[in-house]
């Protein structure tokens, strides 16, 4: 594929959606839609740079472009506070639902530990290129995953038994 | 589940699969309108800025989730930007007890065709099988001048479904300026390519002005026309705006395309008969080429096709003014632009997804 306009489109279509994924954990829907749409400016811009595995590289340019959003000085949410309000109504009312104690398990655990199982579980990202989006070195990432799963884990058999006990 | 899995359950699939639909061309355009590292890119026309129109409350009726559906390619559907889910009576339709006349009565004035219409309508038959299917054909003008035609199914149960999206996508070009603009990119396309998903515990809503019912509350509708107009009276007050009759209008085409009861359907029509200023016309061809009855409200932006009976829906198409986007978290309201139209081809109650009503 030579033609530049038709290797955009496609990096467009496979990976916009993973791209605003991860924004609208950081954002508001519209600043999450403005940073991934921005996101693929840049990268069409420079498409010439882009590399062979371009989704790590274009997670960090919208992670980037969500941190100069943060510095605007919007109040910070939680991503398990924004995934909640972005899940099917009926989802988060059923009390037992495998979604409403993955994210109550998930609201236990610190941003940086959120981004790393999401980074893996979402987009199945090996520790050498969850490490480049998260900015960190990839042992320190493993690590990171690591605990970040034994403490969802903890949260998810407390978040059982508590929901069963209420019923 | 392992706890990736259930972190992995956590992605909006709904509102991302939503937001690509809506967002791509326009992304793409803007994109590609501007230089790429030193080189210029030879551009055709720029794009109009969208309208920004605040809306006199026109359409206010949308499927909100289902958007995703079938969506869809919503949400598991598959609907498309504008789309909504919708379908026409058809499986129902074929149910009907034929009626002392095979040949419809001649009707001479839109009152007495959906007052007809809703005769037969209440002597339909009601839920059978478990999943509501609906096949729609939807025809989606875009920014760049083209029309970009798709055909949607989707089944649901109430929590469970499948949707098949952006089937048969055919785009076309009303003026050959726009065309050529498009061949000269390599004809890229504008529309994405055909999806299938299932679902499940999904809570989709039909959305209705001010109110989101679930499938089971929309099957719970009243059945008599004055508890129904009063329940959409006050669908139309939470919603605000736009006067009742084009109201009534955008939220016939949800009720008579969704799972309602036969009383339900019969009651919206009877609802409609009631409105100032019907016009009717009559041998207009729908989108798909199939022969029936327009009827619009004086001066509305939407007119709805029915068939001779007046009983079975067959297409939605709006002329008006180009709606804004609007809306955000859970749910979408879907705009729509000049020239949007759905054709319901089919829909009815099956056993199972993958299951299409037997063709009339």
């Amino acid at each position: 594929m030579d033609d530049p306009e038709a290797r955009f489109t496609a990096l467009y279509d496979r990976h916009y959606r993973s791209v605003l994924g991860y924004a609208l954990l950081r954002a508001e829907r519209q600043a999450a839609e403005d940073v991934a749409g921005e996101t693929f400016l840049i990268a069409w811009r420079r498409l010439d740079g882009v590399p062979e595995q371009p989704l790590p590289w274009l997670l960090g340019v919208a992670r980037n472009l969500l941190r100069k959003h943060h510095e605007r000085g919007r109040r910070w949410t939680t991503s398990a506070e924004r995934l909640a309000a972005l899940l099917p109504e009926g989802d988060v009312a059923d009390e037992v639902s495998d979604r409403r104690m993955a994210l109550e398990a998930l609201s236990t655990l610190p941003e940086h530990e959120v981004e790393a199982v999401i980074l893996a579980s979402w987009y199945g990202l090996g520790p050498a290129e969850a490490a480049k989006v998260a900015g960190c070195s990839a042992r320190a990432f493993s690590v990171r995953l690591h605990r970040a799963r034994r403490r969802l884990a903890g949260a998810l058999d407390l978040t059982r038994t508590t929901l069963q006990e209420q019923r | 589940m392992t706890t990736d899995e259930l972190i992995a359950a956590l992605r909006p699939d709904d509102i991302l699969d939503e937001t690509y639909r809506r967002r791509r061309e326009g992304d793409l355009a803007r994109a590609l309108a501007t230089a790429r590292s030193r080189r210029v890119l030879p551009r055709v026309r720029p794009l109009p800025l969208r309208a920004r129109l605040a809306l006199a409350g026109t359409v206010a009726a949308g499927l909100a989730a289902a958007v995703a559906v079938p969506a869809v390619t919503g949400t598991a559907m598959p609907a498309g930007p504008g789309g909504g889910r919708s379908a026409g009576q058809a499986g129902q339709a074929a149910e009907v007890s034929p009626g002392p006349a095979a040949t419809p009565a001649v009707t001479l004035d839109a009152r007495s065709l959906l007052l007809a219409g809703a005769e037969r309508a209440a002597a339909e038959t009601g839920a059978e099988g478990r999943y509501w299917f609906e096949r729609t054909r939807t025809f989606e003008p875009l920014e760049s001048g083209a029309v970009v035609a798709h055909s949607d199914e989707s089944w649901y149960d109430g929590r469970d479904g499948r949707g098949l999206s952006n089937q048969d996508v055919v785009t076309a070009f009303a003026d050959p300026a726009d065309e050529a603009a498009w061949k000269e990119k390599g004809s890229p396309p504008l529309w994405p390519g055909p999806q299938r998903r299932d679902f499940s515990r999904l809570a989709l809503k039909w959305e209705i002005g001010g109110r989101a019912l679930t499938m089971d509350e929309v099957r719970r509708l009243p059945g008599d026309a004055g508890e129904l107009e009063r329940w959409l009276r006050s669908a139309h007050r939470n919603e605000g705006g736009g006067s009742f009759p084009s109201f009534v209008f955008a939220a016939a085409r949800y009720l008579l395309s969704s799972p309602a009861s036969p009383a339900t359907r019969a009651a919206t029509l009877r609802i409609l008969a009631g409105q100032p200023g019907l016009t009717l016309e009559r041998g207009v061809a729908d989108p798909l080429g199939r022969t029936g009855v327009a009827v619009a409200a004086d001066g509305g932006d939407v007119r709805l096709t029915v068939d001779e009976s007046g009983a079975r829906l067959l297409a939605f198409e709006y002329d008006g003014p180009d709606e804004e986007a609007r809306g955000g978290g859970r749910s979408v309201h879907l705009p729509f632009r000049k020239g949007f139209k759905v054709a319901y081809e089919s829909s009815g109650w099956v056993t199972a997804p993958g299951v299409r009503p037997r063709e009339e």
